[in-house]
């Protein structure tokens, strides 16, 4: 990772950190204090990572090798799969037996965001222990 | 794909995380390699080859083929 890419980063963090701060001045606490502690999580989590990168880096390793993008590739393929799947049969099953919804469309686009990552970190995870 | 990196490497006394400077790749790709986890591409098992001075044939071998080779 190039100081430019780690900058970045940083950079859009600090603009939904702004956001944030933003949303609970004005009122809506409940969402910007959630805000706030994911991107105080994501700039720990980034801070760690790019150490070690940096680190792996200056030794003269290749921190994102052809593993890492084998693991990557697999992991998004189950990951994109086992979405598709699940998503489908809560279509089929929801529109015979569900009942109809009124639903805020953001919020159901962030539950199938989180969901989708969640299902590729465990599948990276579990892909990188086994190959 | 089974082969002898751990072998070679401990022959010329070298650590994995030297190997892996000197393939360019990451730690664990060498421990995956070395435990039999990971199939390398065409590039790194010819880099790996030519650390130790061998053809990729003397490196690698296709489990399958082994026998055909006795």
């Amino acid at each position: 990772m190039t100081n430019g890419k780690l900058l970045i980063k940083y950079l859009v963090l600090l603009i939904i950190g702004g956001i944030a701060v933003w949303q609970i001045m004005t009122g809506n606490t409940s969402f910007g204090t959630g805000l706030l502690a994911g991107i105080l999580i994501a700039g720990v989590l980034l801070g760690i990572n790019s150490r070690q990168i940096i680190q792996n880096t200056e030794k003269g390793m290749d921190p994102y090798d052809e593993r890492v993008w084998a693991v990557a590739g697999k992991a998004s393929y189950a990951a994109l799969k086992i979405f598709a799947v699940i998503i489908a049969l809560i279509v089929l099953l929801g529109s015979i037996w569900g009942p109809q919804l009124m639903v805020n469309p953001y919020n159901l686009l962030g539950i199938c965001l989180a969901g989708l990552m969640l299902m590729y970190v465990c599948f990276y995870y579990y892909y990188n222990s086994k190959m | 794909m089974e082969n002898r990196l751990k072998e070679l490497r401990e022959k010329a006394s070298m650590t994995q995380e030297e190997l892996a400077i000197r393939a360019q790749v990451s730690r664990q790709t060498i421990i995956s390699l070395e435990k039999g986890k990971y199939n390398p591409s065409i590039t790194l098992a010819y880099k790996l080859s030519c650390i130790f001075g061998l053809s990729i044939e003397e490196l690698f071998c296709l489990k399958e083929m082994e026998g055909e080779k006795s």
